[in-house]
């Protein structure tokens, strides 16, 4: 009689998931301009051009959860970061930051891999909150991946559960600051 | 002239025209979705023949994290179930534990509580209007005036509670602390700063012909059909029935606020448009009437013990959300642990209908019915 | 202007008499019971679909809306799914229990009665491992699709918080 067998100890059975949790390959490129331009004549186009990057940052609108609310609220009139020269853009194949807002989920992470992907260099990317930092409050729950950096590299972590507008805006400015110190030119 | 896609007749030469149906991939990352849903439709031309909802990208292990947490620890995680009116759920959650312990709450703590939740319904619904005049294509413009009178109502929380979102001012059997001195004033301020917005909002849209002409008429849905589908909240009110868990199974202090019950006729996307709208006026008119009735007093149960433990009991506590019956079914079984919380939510049962809703229209006819379904994702994934 | 409703308006408490008119007119066999927000009915898993048709159909009755379906694991004691049901012509809540037996959690689907039942028995099976007899499409929900895992049972446990960073070794991911 089934009905009155003893249950069977539970066996859980994951699947192909940890093909999918790898991280990406990280790209090996170099600027054409690197090669052509060795030596002094290098440093003054980095700068300038380390300076057009910084001043015109389009982050793709990757809002995953209660940050991305805030990170709207960043984008709208009384946070404004148009003055930054920061718009926000839907599509990754034209913009520079991946602003990871939100829990990042294993059902997720192949999703955001293949966005990190698809973005052109150079690229960066912004965790914006608890959860894309280390899994946040929900880290413990064995669905939710303990940070994005696990699966894609990242530049600046955003502090908060939600971070107020003027956190997003200083981790913008940490991105500018790092970009001009060259300590990422991917491309 | 409009041509509805079950008005259209093929000519005899393109009904012999060999073709495909069309799949197309929407989320989970796309502008329009609200969050991290991916919907696959099969198209036929312009047509959806067919819509296949995923959801679960967001799924955060609420109840589990709950089990695992003290009472008063895991209301931290259902705040950030709706997002978007955070106190909501807290309230919902707190009832529920107070339902399963017998504890009482003050009555100026109820009256605070209910001006707080009615804030963040009004908070949530801007955002809606925001979004949904985004979906519809005024793509920036009703964001940016929905978040003016946003900010202005996450300062008024800011100076209640202490933080903009999520700001677990509620607490089993009271709130946290009083309100500040010169509360009032401000209210009032910010209640003349939410009706002028709504009017900037309601004359942005409702008087725009290319919005009223796209939103009539489109996905209407009758009551029954609603009903058999688990469908609550302002969707529900727009088929006509004014169904509302304030009215019908009444918590906290609403029995004895007056307000009405705004519906719609035929149940389509500018009826709940329209019916969101409505509610945030009323919402306005109860702050008002909790902030001439309320009374002096505690705002905390004084003989609440160190640790909560709560023996054999179980209960299933309804709310009025800001997207429909929120619901919270709680069983305690000794300890300072719940055994199971579950979350009844209202974008959850909604979504399960928009197959029903999306298929027979147009393509970008089925991003607004999604968006007029006005779902948060941190409900639907729990 | 006061408006008037189509309903009766409830409390949410256990309603007086409601446990007593559904043993009545149930037809199979009930043990009544209250929780501290309804009444409570229990139902073995055979008679449910039954009982759910008198409910739903019984002009007395009328519980056209499913509210919720919960999933409980209790442990030692097996396990039991729960149905809360709300009538909008009447204006009464009511809560259906069904406890399976421990190896043998099959119970029968109502979404031929109720279509809201469809993604609440989904999530239900995919959480706890409940089998639904009858349900037209039984795939995860909130999982992905390769998965046979059942997160909200006691027995399935919780991942360890990272200490330090960058100092744990293979790939990341849950071990069990």
């Amino acid at each position: 009689m089934s009905e009155t067998s003893a249950p069977e100890p539970y066996v859980p059975d994951f699947g192909a998931e940890l093909e999918r949790l790898l991280p990406v390959e990280l790209p090996h490129a170099v600027a054409a301009y690197k090669l052509v331009l060795p030596g002094v004549a290098q440093v003054p186009v980095d700068t300038i051009l380390a300076m057009s990057r910084k001043s015109s940052l389009w982050p793709m609108t990757f809002g995953l959860a209660c940050c991305a609310i805030e990170m709207i609220g960043t984008f709208m009139a009384n946070h404004d970061l148009d003055r930054f020269g920061i718009v926000p853009w839907p599509s990754p194949r034209q913009s520079d930051v991946m602003i990871v807002s939100g829990t990042v989920t294993k059902k997720m992470a192949p999703a955001i891999k293949l966005l990190y992907e698809q973005m052109p260099n150079p690229k960066y990317v912004i965790s914006m909150g608890a959860c894309a930092t280390n899994g946040g409050p929900y880290t413990e729950y064995d669905r939710v991946l303990q940070g994005v950096d696990k699966i894609i590299p990242v530049d600046v972590y955003v502090p908060g559960c939600p971070p107020r507008p003027e956190s997003l805006l200083d981790g913008f400015l940490a991105l500018q600051r790092k970009i001009m110190e060259e300590k990422r030119m991917v491309g | 002239m409009t041509v509805w896609p079950e008005e259209r007749v093929l000519t005899a030469e393109e009904a012999s025209f060999n073709t495909v149906d069309m799949t197309i991939n929407i989320g989970p990352q796309h502008p329009a979705t609200h969050g991290v849903f991916r919907m696959v439709l099969t198209v036929d031309g312009e047509v959806v023949v067919d819509c296949e909802p995923y959801i679960g990208y967001l799924h955060r292990g609420l109840e589990k994290l709950t089990e695992n947490n003290d009472y008063r620890q895991a209301m931290g995680y259902w705040d950030r179930t709706d997002y978007l009116a955070g106190m909501c759920c807290e309230g919902a959650y707190c009832m529920a534990v107070e339902k399963l312990a017998g504890i009482s709450v003050p009555e100026r703590a109820e009256y605070i509580r209910v001006m707080m939740m009615e804030l963040s319904r009004i908070n949530s619904h801007f955002m809606f209007l925001g979004a949904f005049g985004a979906d519809v294509g005024s793509f920036g413009t009703s964001f940016v005036y929905a978040w003016r009178e946003r900010e202005r109502i996450y300062d008024l929380i800011e100076e209640v509670s202490g933080d903009r979102m999520f700001p677990t001012y509620f607490r089993v059997g009271g709130v946290t602390m009083d309100l500040p001195e010169n509360f009032e004033r401000r209210c009032h301020e910010v209640l003349g700063s939410i009706r002028q917005g709504i009017e900037d909002l309601d004359g942005l849209l409702t008087g725009n012909e290319i919005f009223v002409e796209r939103c009539r008429n489109l996905s209407p849905l009758t009551t029954e059909r609603a009903i058999a589908l688990g469908v609550t909240g302002p969707i529900l009110r727009a088929t006509g029935l004014p169904w509302d868990v304030r009215k019908a199974e009444p918590y906290s202090v609403y029995d004895r606020l007056d307000f009405d019950i705004p519906t719609g006729r035929q149940g389509d996307i500018f009826d709940r448009y329209f019916v969101r709208l409505s509610e945030m006026y009323q919402s306005a008119r109860i702050i008002e009437q909790c902030l001439q009735e309320l009374p002096k007093g505690l705002v905390l149960n004084p003989g609440l013990p160190k640790t909560l433990r709560i023996d054999k009991s179980e209960c299933y506590v309804r709310n009025e959300g800001t997207k429909g019956e929120y619901g919270v079914h709680a069983i305690a079984r000794g300890g300072v642990k719940p055994y199971r919380m579950k979350l009844r939510s209202p974008s959850f049962c909604n979504l399960s209908a928009l197959r029903e809703m999306v298929v027979g229209n147009y393509l970008a006819d089925a991003i607004i019915i999604l968006g007029s379904l006005d779902i948060v994702l941190g409900e639907v994934d729990k | 202007m006061t408006q008037t409703y189509p309903y009766p308006t409830g409390q949410q408490t256990a309603a007086a008499g409601l446990g007593e008119l559904v043993a009545r007119l149930a037809g199979v066999e009930t043990t009544l019971a209250e929780t501290t927000t309804d009444v409570d009915v229990r139902v073995a898993p055979s008679a449910l679909l039954a009982l759910a048709t008198t409910l739903r159909d019984h002009a007395d009755l009328r519980f056209d809306f499913l509210r919720n379906v919960s999933g409980v694991d209790y442990e030692a004691d097996g396990m039991a799914l729960k149905y809360h049901l709300y009538s909008f012509t009447h204006g009464h809540a009511l809560q259906v229990s069904v406890p399976t037996a421990a190896g043998h959690p099959h119970v029968p689907s109502l979404v031929s009665l109720y279509p809201a039942a469809d993604w609440f028995e989904r999530e239900a099976s995919e959480m706890f491992g409940f089998q639904f007899d009858g349900h037209p499409n039984l795939r995860n929900l909130l999982l992905e699709e390769d998965l046979h895992i059942h997160p909200l049972l006691k027995a399935h446990p919780l991942q360890a918080a990272e200490l330090l960073q960058g100092i744990e070794s293979g790939p990341p991911g849950f071990t069990i």
